[in-house]
């Protein structure tokens, strides 16, 4: 069903032109000092000094002034944003709530907050919070009736009309094949990346080509914002989110319509943009668009799109990336010693040589460094991406240079990678910074190969990663079968732990959304600076409970309805167990080479 | 027995099937989803001719633009070049000349050059016609190939006169990049279970050139 014809499409931009000359002209008024608009304006109750009063009057009318042609120009600009994102069906959004926030606006709590008691509640609004780009009432515009479509239009400042949003019913008009693809506007996330000229560099779904105006707006909106030396962090919208991150010469935008928290995805932009620099080194970028402000950043990186799409759909599913910890396949801890020192004594001549990895599965098998180096959980995130979205044969040595932003994020490191086997799921990773030793890490793998055969780990690894995981860990036995699902993280060594997903959470549906609370909860208690606390939040479907201590961060799925006190007596014996047996999960000991 | 160690590298643009072609032939399959080649991969087949056992060490290289840098590496030493284009992208035939222009004024050893149009399954999209490319594999001293590593045509023969190439590059003093280990038992680690054996291979002597087989 086509919810936005023609007609109330017009509706629409006729009634948002008007909310834009209805901003400007109070911007006007409040230039021209209209004495009506006087209490709206940021000064104290009661003054001595009759100079002083109009001092600040003066300064307080063209402070609203400002805000006012500055909220309408964006205003016109979000709502195009939003519009174009899927996000609003042309006139639904002037029942939404609507809120944005900027980096001076951080103290605000309420970001969703509604405005709708008239124009003057927004200058009361950024007197509370010392600003005036906060907000604008929606209810209010509509309540306007008769406007004169052709006086205005002719009255609006240039720079809107370059990027006017009449729909049109042109079928080759790419803003309108965008808009017209339900299945893109029915994507729940979205992310977009940018350089600072507004050339498309990434979006995760649809062609970057089609959307040239999407990215127009986006740019064009962190660039007014930056224009008032205050930068746009994000926009908030009944259950939308847009979240913007400024990196150098790249912006990059996630969007969001199901209610996440900007840490969140400010958390899944940073991963994002570490991949751009792990593909392509920070000074590259930086060289790159110095010398050209307006550089296709997508020649460079062609091929690659698919490690950043992968690594989205990682970052939402896997727990251990959003937790921002480690996590690894059980097996004794004899066994994992074994396999290192095997690692060791294989690799420990090869000068230059710096990390050791070995992964399955998108888990860590084991990791040995060289001393004074460390891995750092995000910089493993990115290995283990890359290894699990570019398959190919078994039989293929792949020799690739890879940038580590935590490690270094100007230099690349160069990758050796293979699988131990042709018929295992053991995947080496040798990472050195000497370009020209592939032959010698080649020889070192083959060797290591020969002795983990020997030593029978290869078997070990396999029988493990054939096992049901309930072979490990099953919270039936643990004794806390209320308990549905739970992530544990370790804080000293980012080591993390999570059940398997079982009933009711076995389709990736279900685990999805239980992710996304998970996801809602941790970063919002992260976002409060935690030090030791609990968050409880009980809904008809589940108790999700989330505690952090300085040694662990634990985030649990309870059966719903239960007592407080029963819920943290069974977490609290589940971390008893986990801390019992945790040397068959966790890496707890690092060898060097 | 004889073994004869080279090093072919497979150039080209990105989305030609260099990896598709290797692919077919060394695991003999082929997948309409393969990841872009990230850096290069390695691998490695042997071949058997007659007494000589020829062990290719082929560089499948990605053909982005931000691996150029990195190409030199994968050609420096190497015996043979496999020049990869799309048969429906005239864009990727362009690629191959300049790869070529690359490759003549950094390698000065004897290179056996293929030339190979893939795809050719998609004869009705077909852009650059096999007279065209002959005709520019014949400029430069090169051997021409259609291949469809979809239909899995082709695609042997290229590899076969790679080993020829080698067999004749041997017997040239002045090479020096080919390993020659004259050994009883020419099996070494690396052997692995993804050996190509092909005994006594029928070679294709017609159109010889000194550079090539
Ligand atoms: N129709 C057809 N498609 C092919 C053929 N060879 C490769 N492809 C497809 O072309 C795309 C790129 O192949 P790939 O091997 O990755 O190219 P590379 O970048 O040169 O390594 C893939 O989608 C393959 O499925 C072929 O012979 N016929
Ligand atoms: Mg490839």
């Amino acid at each position: 069903m086509k919810i936005c014809g023609p007609k109330l499409s017009l509706c629409g931009l006729i009634i948002s032109v008007w909310g834009i000359i209805q901003l400007v002209s109070m911007g006007l008024f409040y230039y021209m000092n209209s004495v009506a608009l006087l209490e709206d304006l940021p000064i104290e109750e009661s003054y001595d000094d009759a100079k002083k009063f109009y001092a600040d009057a003066e300064n307080g009318y063209s402070m609203n002034a400002y805000n006012f042609v500055i909220c309408s120009v964006w205003d016109y600009r979000i709502r195009q944003l939003l519009r174009m994102a899927g996000l609003t069906d042309g006139g639904s959004i002037f029942t939404s709530e609507f809120g944005v926030n900027s980096n001076s606006l951080q103290g605000v709590e309420d970001l969703g907050q509604t405005y709708d008691e008239g124009a003057s509640n927004v200058a009361d609004e950024s007197l509370d919070s010392g600003v005036g780009e906060s907000g604008l009432n929606d209810s209010d515009i509509r309540e306007s009736d008769t406007v004169n479509v052709e006086l205005m239009t002719s009255d609006l400042p240039r720079d809107i009309l370059d990027n006017d949003l009449i729909v049109s019913d042109d079928d080759n008009d790419p803003r309108n094949l965008l808009m017209e693809n339900e299945d893109w506007k029915a994507k729940e996330r979205h992310v977009f990346i940018l350089s600072s000229s507004g050339k498309p560099v990434y979006s995760r779904y649809g062609s970057e080509d089609k959307m040239v105006t999407l990215f127009g707006v986006m740019q064009a909106l962190v660039s007014i914002i930056e224009d008032s030396d205050d930068t746009m962090e994000s926009i908030h919208f009944g259950n939308n989110v847009i979240v913007f991150q400024r990196r150098g010469p790249l912006i990059l935008v996630a969007v969001s319509k199901k209610r996440d928290s900007v840490v969140f995805l400010n958390n899944q932009l940073t991963y994002v943009y570490n991949q751009i620099v792990s593909v392509l080194t920070l000074m590259q970028i930086n060289r790159i668009f110095k010398a050209r402000q307006n550089y296709d950043l997508r020649r460079l990186l062609s091929g690659s799109e698919r490690l950043i799409d992968h690594l989205l759909q990682f970052h939402e599913t896997e727990p251990s990336i959003f937790v921002g910890g480690i996590s690894c396949i059980p097996m004794p801890p004899s066994q994992r010693e074994s396999i290192s020192s095997a690692i060791v004594s294989t690799c420990s001549k090869i000068k230059n040589l710096v990390f050791a990895v070995l992964v399955a599965n998108n888990r860590l098998i084991t990791l040995v460094r060289k001393k004074r180096y460390s891995m750092s959980p995000s910089d493993l995130h990115l290995i283990l991406n890359m290894v699990a979205s570019s398959e190919s044969l078994k039989t293929a040595e792949i020799w690739t240079p890879i940038c580590l932003p935590h490690f270094n994020a100007n230099g690349f490191l160069h990758a050796h990678v293979s699988y131990l086997t042709e018929d295992t799921q053991a995947c080496l990773l040798l990472l050195t910074v000497d370009q020209e030793i592939f032959f010698q890490l080649s020889e070192a793998k083959m060797k290591l190969t020969e002795r983990l055969k020997k030593n029978n780990s290869i078997s070990v690894i396999d029988e493990v990663l054939k096992s049901p995981p309930s072979t490990w860990l099953s919270l039936h036995e643990i004794g806390v079968s209320k308990i549905r699902h739970f992530i544990y993280k370790c804080r000293k060594t980012y080591n993390v732990l999570s059940s398997p997903l079982q009933p009711p959470y076995d389709t990736p549906e279900d685990a999805n959304k239980l992710f996304t609370k998970y996801q809602t909860t941790y970063f919002n208690m992260m976002d409060s600076n935690p030090q030791s606390q609990g968050y409880y939040q009980d809904s008809p479907e589940e108790s999700v409970i989330c505690l952090i201590t300085d040694k662990y961060e634990i985030l649990v799925a309870m059966e719903p309805l239960m007592k407080k006190q029963a819920s943290l007596d069974l977490i609290n014996r589940l971390i008893q167990w986990i801390q019992k047996e945790e040397d068959k999960f966790f890496l707890s000991n690092i060898p060097y080479l | 027995m004889k073994t004869i160690e080279g090093k072919v590298v497979v150039l080209g643009a990105q989305g030609v099937g260099k990896t598709s072609m290797v692919v077919r032939y060394i695991g003999k399959m082929f997948s309409h989803h393969i990841s872009p080649t990230i850096g290069a991969s390695f691998f490695t087949c042997n071949i058997n001719k007659g007494e000589i056992r020829v062990k290719l060490q082929v560089w499948d290289t990605a053909g982005q633009e931000r691996f150029r840098s990195m190409a030199p590496m994968y050609y420096r030493n190497a015996n043979a070049a496999l020049l990869v284009f799309d048969i429906t992208h005239p864009s990727s035939f362009s690629s191959i000349k300049s790869w070529v222009k690359e490759l003549q004024r950094n390698v000065e050893e004897p290179l056996i050059l293929c030339v190979v149009g893939n795809k050719t399954d998609l004869e009705s999209q077909r852009k650059i016609s096999r007279e065209e490319a002959e005709q520019y594999a014949q400029s430069i001293a090169a051997t021409y190939f259609e291949a469809s590593a979809l239909n899995d045509s082709g695609i042997e023969d290229i590899f076969l006169c790679c080993a020829d190439g080698m067999v004749t590059l041997s017997q040239d003093k002045l090479v020096k990049t080919l390993r020659v280990t004259p050994s009883m038992n020419g099996r070494s680690d690396r052997d692995g279970q993804h050996d190509r054996v092909v005994v006594d291979h029928p070679t294709a002597t017609e159109q010889r050139s000194p550079f090539c087989c």
